[in-house]
């Protein structure tokens, strides 16, 4: 880490509430959104490598 | 002799009445009034960050305990850390105070599998997320730990990216 600067955080507290249903749907479409998102990037860094060694063995 | 017998079980009576009323009484209050069997749950975020080469590294901890003395129920929807950015710096020296515009980075599931945690008992959970440096001035972190029994605890932390050093305030 020499040379880097870490920035530490931390929360503080917490609270509480009653669950709202449409705020967890919306957190639930977010995680299949972002589910979507990373499997595209990998999916297109796979490809990458693949063209990648493909140049070089060629 | 038998008014003797009949006195004996009108106060044997009243003794068992008084110990179910007063029975029924305490545990009112025990469990009733002073909440006892409340779900309780304890969460927060914590971590560090290293911005370095155009990317950041968010490595962010994610913390639950509960200590409420029943089981705690935790329902997967919903229970998540969410991460957020914000990148707009406004240089109108005139301009008002605006609240920052934060933009979605991703949600992750937090603490899956995890379906009961018993009375005490911690839950803790890492995640390392990357993130193409796009001038963020500052992120937030949200972690949401939904019961399932119809509330929700939430922990939030924003971390200011220009600020290097501890976040953490000092105590």
């Amino acid at each position: 880490m020499q040379g880097m600067d870490v920035i530490r955080f931390a929360s503080k507290g917490y609270s509480v509430e009653k669950t709202d249903p449409e705020k967890i749907e919306r957190i639930e479409r977010k995680v299949e959104r972002t589910r979507r998102r990373e499997k595209r990037v990998r999916e297109e860094r796979r490809r990458r490598e693949q063209e990648n060694s493909g140049r070089r063995s060629a | 002799m038998q008014t003797g017998v009949d006195l004996a079980a009108i106060i044997a009576d009243l003794a068992t009445a008084l110990l179910v009323i007063g029975g029924g009484g305490w545990g009112f209050f025990r469990f009733v009034r002073h909440r006892t069997l409340k779900h309780r749950l304890s969460v927060s975020v914590e971590g560090d960050l290293v911005r370095e080469a155009g990317r950041i590294r968010v490595t962010a901890r994610s913390r639950a305990q509960n200590i409420g003395l029943r089981e705690f129920p935790v329902s997967r929807e919903g229970t998540t850390l969410q991460l957020y950015g914000h990148a707009v710096e406004t240089t109108e020296p005139d301009a008002e105070g605006t609240l920052a515009d934060w933009r979605d980075l991703g949600t992750w599931r937090a603490f899956e599998g995890r379906t009961v945690l018993e009375p005490d008992e911690p839950v803790e959970e890492q995640l390392l997320i990357e993130l193409p440096d796009s001038g963020y001035v500052a992120l937030k972190l949200e972690l949401l730990v939904n019961s399932g029994v119809g509330r929700s605890w939430e922990a939030t932390e924003v971390v200011v990216i220009g600020y290097t050093g501890d976040n953490r305030d000092e105590e």
